[in-house]
């Protein structure tokens, strides 16, 4: 699957996304400590709380669906296609 | 008290300049800014009339927090009775020039009246007069406002002006100060043309009084603080600025294109906030007074062009809306627009409509005289017709009526994106249910500023709310509503709201004040505002029945994305909107309720 990085952390990363294998059972934090590993740099707690909430105008979407509404970093993956990665952001 | 004391009242039809005492007994019960001079319209001013007839007035007016080093504290709002919803018309600007204001040593100008020449007025702290502005009548903004600051004779000088838009009466046109910066919705203005006033012009050097300066000082540095630390305000708004949303809306599924028929654009990446900073258009960033944040983005093409923006708003509706994403095209339609003096969400939307009129078959070719096709996706078409609103020639002078006059004048009102007759913004309802509603309710109309529930509902600050629930909805768009009403009247920047709480904003005004009120007493101020909006519209004819959004967004669910087939849910949630305001179930307001919150 294609885990997708956007705004502060596309730029800071370099690159737009990166593909994980994503075998049936994966969780979505799983996935991106896979994507992690994968561009090299860690990026974890720019996302996440020590509980593993996304901080306040961070999101992770499950082929658009906020995982906040599922259940978190541990939704499975299931057979989604994209994981969209957002750091703290926001507007008007 | 952080007032200065005293509002300039300027009867452009006799020449006549007044300095009058800043009603300060009334500004504890509306706060300043936008709440007292709404009262001070309400109580001068028939909502009836003729929003550009020499009996409507025009307001400039500071918050307390204007001219103070609390975070972003130099913020005017422009408040008259409106062209382009026929109600409240309210405005807000940032940059410098409303901390000028106060240091020439007002908190208010009231306009009454029309010149019978173009004039503009200049404030040099006790030497206020009206001048003649024959010279820079029919010039761009960046032209004025050069030409009256060099005349002042102070190079600190701010000025405020509309441009030719706003000489012809455009229904949104926007006043602008230090060139980029927009009081750019609800059409204020053309309400600024119709009294032949060009421009005004402040300068000065007063501070505002504050009761315990070192404290207010030691008590402003702690709010700085937590903006800092905060992720949005600290990092990503300085950054990427708003344009960071492009991205962030389309992935949820409610990134409105071709006129609201689709809720995601494919080519978003190509002109999001990240391809500014990567195509290298991004110069830099920039704050306006007292800022912490500094969203403000200064851009430069490969044309060589410069200028500020594009806002999230703008960079939407020059581009995916219309079907395209050229950055360079809509950067350019953006310092159009600023040149012009034209509102650019309305714009865009206007133009959109008239993309899908096109298309579908209600606007025939010969009507374009000549000019590019109105088909989405032809970017050619953005410049050329904006410029012909602005100047009212060939079809532009009915796109200058705005998306819901132009369409009911071909019978087919439906594909205006409009509440209230004022175009809609960059979400789309059918993705977040919250935000639609506040569209609908909205006092200015269609707007995303006014209770911006995209912050929970989608950001998931303060707290992370379902898109799609209905349930506990209307008592987050209450508060919204009632807390923006305060932090706009106060004279601050609502992205502050993104890091501070009410309690944070009842500290620093109680500070300023020496008023000595409880968070819920601001609260309530914030309440009586929005119901005297309410009841001024009420009283103007704009009924409940117009409490509803597009029939697009009930009839046509969203077609692709996470929010597929959903549509907006808008009948489930008004009745209890209205009861959480004390409201008839009809929508109309009880003399009780306003009698209970004190409204005269």
């Amino acid at each position: 699957m294609t885990v997708k990085f956007f705004a502060t952390l596309k730029l800071k990363l370099g690159v737009a996304s990166v593909e994980v294998d994503a075998e049936p059972g994966l969780s979505v934090g799983q996935a991106i400590k896979r994507a992690e590993q994968s561009t090299g740099r860690s990026f974890w707690s720019e996302i996440f709380d020590q509980q593993g909430k996304t901080f306040p105008g961070g999101m992770v979407l499950l082929d658009g669906a906020n995982i906040a509404h599922q259940n978190g970093v541990d939704t499975p993956v299931g057979d989604a296609e994209t994981i969209s990665v957002f750091p703290p952001a926001g507007g008007g | 008290m952080a007032f200065m004391g005293t509002m300039l009242r300027v009867n452009l039809t006799d020449g006549t300049i007044k300095k009058d005492p800043t009603p300060i007994e009334l500004a504890k019960k509306y706060v300043g800014g936008r709440g007292l001079a709404t009262r001070l319209l309400m109580n001068e001013v028939d909502p009836t009339i003729d929003a550009l007839s020499p009996d409507n007035k025009l307001i400039f007016a500071t918050g307390p927090l204007s001219n103070t080093n609390a975070p972003t504290g130099g913020r005017y709002m422009v408040i008259t009775k409106g062209p382009l919803t026929g109600g409240i018309a309210s405005s807000n600007s940032g940059g410098e020039w409303g901390a000028y204001l106060k240091k020439a040593g007002y908190d208010l100008v009231i306009l009454e009246g029309k010149s019978p020449k173009p004039v503009y007025l200049s404030v040099m702290e006790d030497d206020v007069q009206i001048k003649d502005a024959a010279h820079v009548w029919g010039k761009r903004v960046p032209e004025t406002t050069d030409t009256l600051i060099a005349e002042s004779g102070q190079k600190k000088a701010k000025v405020s002006c509309i441009g030719p838009a706003g000489e012809n009466l455009v229904m949104f046109a926007s006043i602008m100060n230090e060139k980029h910066r927009a009081a750019g919705r609800t059409g204020v203005g053309a309400v600024m043309g119709s009294k032949n006033l060009k421009a005004i012009v402040v300068h000065g050097n007063k501070k505002s009084p504050i009761p315990d300066p070192d404290a207010f000082r030691d008590l402003v540095k702690g709010k700085i603080a937590t903006i800092k630390a905060n992720g949005i305000t600290g990092e990503g708004l300085p950054k990427l600025g708003t344009k960071v949303l492009d991205n962030i809306i389309n992935e949820n599924g409610m990134y409105p294109s071709r006129n609201f028929q689709d809720v995601m654009y494919d080519g978003t990446s190509h002109m999001s906030g990240e391809a500014l900073v990567e195509k290298g258009y991004l110069k830099r960033n920039s704050g306006c007074y007292m800022c912490p944040i500094a969203c403000a983005r200064n851009v430069e093409l490969p044309n060589g062009r410069k200028g500020e923006g594009p806002e999230y708003e703008t960079g939407w509706a020059f581009g995916p809306l219309l079907g395209f994403h050229d950055l360079n095209v809509i950067c350019d339609a953006n310092f159009l627009c600023n040149d012009l003096g034209l509102d650019t969400i309305s714009a865009g939307v206007t133009i959109a409509c008239a993309m899908e009129m096109y298309e579908k078959g209600y606007i025939k070719k010969e009507e374009l005289d000549n000019g590019p096709e109105l088909t989405f996706g032809n970017s050619e078409a953005l410049p050329y017709y904006l410029y012909k609103m602005a100047y009212r020639e060939g079809i532009g002078d009915k796109l200058a009526q705005g998306s819901f006059r132009f369409a009911t004048s071909y019978g087919c009102p439906e594909f205006s994106m409009t509440c209230k007759k004022q175009e809609l913004p960059a979400y789309d309802p059918r993705g977040v249910q919250g935000m639609g509603m506040s569209y609908a309710v909205g006092n200015r109309g269609g707007d995303h500023v006014r209770s911006y529930l995209i912050a929970p509902e989608i950001l998931g600050s303060p707290e992370k709310l379902d898109p799609q629930a209905v349930e506990g909805k209307m008592q987050w768009l209450f508060i919204f509503q009632n807390l923006t009403a305060v932090i706009d009247s106060s004279g601050l920047c609502l992205f502050t709201s993104f890091a501070l709480g009410a309690d944070d904003y009842a500290d620093m005004l109680n500070a300023a004040t020496g008023f000595e009120l409880t968070t819920a007493q601001w609260l309530e101020a914030g309440e009586r505002i929005w119901n005297m909006e309410r009841n001024f519209n009420l009283l103007a004819g704009i009924g409940p029945e117009t409490d509803t959004l597009p029939r697009r967004f009930f009839d046509e669910p969203a077609q692709r994305g996470p929010n597929k087939g959903k549509v907006h849910r808008l009948p489930e949630m008004l009745p209890e909107y209205y009861q959480l305001r004390g409201w008839n179930a009809d929508g109309t307001m009880p003399q009780a309720k306003l009698e209970a919150l004190g409204i005269e």
